[in-house]
């Protein structure tokens, strides 16, 4: 364990250095790459942040549609979660086979749970990646 | 580094001049010098100069679009030239292109400078803007209808085209996502949702294939230019519709899904007054999942060119991590498995 600040408070404090600091004062045609300099941080920090957490929560939802019967609903999901991190490599398989099972068409009659599954997935990514993103969901219909 | 890039810009910069006034000097009557060269910003993928050809009775204002050193695609800026041709006969939008030129040994394109506003947030925000924005849907769906009427016989550097667009389009995403090699179930079912909802096929046309907000030259009056026309190919025309809706292009103004200034209705609307075709709103679904997954292989492709070590990039690094906007977008269309 190292001290403080913590990685995320770290990544945290060069944003706001990019942002507020830096930003104004580099030649108007480094300003774009140093907003996005800036984002990083701010991208890496809000991951640190979630923590080992997030990517168990995402091994759960997926496990829901590539293992249905590994999860044992009289156990704490907490349990389950633990157990998943435990493992990555297995963690980045499971992502092969979901991606594989559905090309070959095998969710085709377990359709809206994959949708459901993987909206929840897909909203735990941009709460890293861009916050607010998934407050407009616009199904098409409209306009 | 500041230094030898700078010395390296300044290098360019003269020789650039040269080559310029040598190529000017055989094409045009009167030609005095080169004026006013300088690098612009915006082009992603290609570099972009500003010049002057000033003539004996008066002043050409000129741009060059040219092929960055290393990643040099003659055929495919040629390809280009004749498009930008093409669609400035046919009476498309668009800068007139004047000459395909090879200079220093990359291959470029001079045409004539528009003057207006690229910047979307710019145009979806300006107050100066406000007046474009009611007419910037008809205006888009008169430029695309335009670009479809022009004949694929033309361009006869055009590969022909084989199989029905939405099935190769697919394939080629599924191809991508295999090279790149990360996995991604979002995009996965969306491909697989449009596998299972592929349109009837139109014939072929000649598409942009990057209409969007972002490469829309605007100003007051309204569309002054349509740019980008590296990636123009023969497909179905109702692809740069979809691609034009997607949120992504919106930029903020979610509500309005065509290029943030009209509703969906809109567009197809103003597409039937200017082409004659009616456009369905399953159809119009179709291209624009379709638009919301390329656009996520996109992201993750410009990831990879980083991540693979072909060009260290933080630009490309960061892009990755927009892929989930994308999968969001789809999956919120894509929630009935059959039919819209």
């Amino acid at each position: 364990m190292q001290d403080r600040p913590e990685a995320h408070e770290l990544l945290e404090a060069l944003a706001a250095f990019l942002l507020a600091d830096l930003t104004p004062r580099v030649p108007s045609e480094l300003r774009f790459q140093t907003l996005v300099a800036a984002n990083c941080a701010a991208i890496a920090a809000r991951e640190f942040k979630a923590g080992d957490d997030a990517v168990a929560h995402e091994a759960l939802l997926l496990s829901e549609l590539t293992d249905p019967g590994r999860f044992d609903a009289g156990r704490d999901p907490k349990a389950w979660e633990i157990e998943l991190l435990r493992d990555r490599d297995e963690l980045h398989a499971q992502r092969v086979a979901l991606a594989s099972a559905i090309r070959a068409g095998e969710f085709d009659d377990r359709w809206g749970q994959a949708v459901a599954s993987l909206r929840q997935a897909t909203a735990a990514k941009l709460a890293v990646a861009h916050p607010g993103y998934d407050e407009v969901s616009d199904d098409g219909r409209d306009g | 580094m500041r230094c030898g890039r700078s010395l390296r810009i300044v290098t360019d910069h003269d020789a650039l001049r040269d080559q310029l006034a040598s190529y000017a000097e055989s094409k045009l009557d009167g030609f005095v010098e080169i004026d006013a060269l300088a690098p612009l910003q915006g082009g992603a993928s290609r570099e972009l100069w500003a010049f002057d050809a000033v003539l004996a009775n008066g002043r050409l204002p000129l741009v060059l679009r040219r092929d960055p050193p290393g990643s040099d695609d003659p055929a495919g800026r040629e390809r280009e030239y004749q498009v930008l041709r093409a669609a400035h006969r046919a009476g498309v939008a668009v800068a007139e292109p004047f000459w395909f030129a090879l200079l220093g040994g990359a291959a470029g394109i001079v045409m004539r400078r528009l003057e207006g506003e690229a910047i979307a947030r710019r145009i979806l925000r300006d107050e100066r803007y406000e007046g474009a924005r009611t007419r910037l849907v008809e205006q888009v769906a008169r430029a695309a209808a335009t670009t479809h009427a022009i004949s694929l016989d033309e361009l006869e550097l055009f590969e022909q085209p084989s199989g029905p667009p939405a099935e190769a389009a697919i394939g080629q995403l599924e191809g991508e996502l295999d090279r790149i090699g990360e996995p991604h179930p979002a995009l996965e079912l969306g491909l697989r949702w449009l596998r299972r909802n592929l349109p009837q096929p139109r014939p072929q046309k000649l598409v942009h294939g990057d209409l969007r907000l972002g490469n829309l030259l605007v100003d007051e009056a309204g569309l002054v230019g349509v740019l980008d026309w590296e990636l123009a190919h023969a497909g179905d025309p109702v692809e740069d519709l979809g691609w034009l809706c997607i949120r992504s292009w919106r930029f903020g103004a979610d509500a309005l899904p065509a290029a943030g200034c009209g509703t969906r209705d809109e567009l197809l609307a103003a597409y039937a007054a200017a082409s004659g075709t009616e456009v369905s709103r399953d159809e119009l679904r179709f291209w624009e999942v379709l638009g919301n997954a390329r656009w996520g292989v996109i992201c993750m492709a410009q990831a990879d060119i980083h991540l693979s070590g072909s060009r260290r990039s933080l630009e490309h690094a960061a892009i990755g991590r927009r892929t989930c906007e994308p999968e969001w977008d789809l999956l919120a269309m894509i929630a009935d498995p059959v039919g819209a």
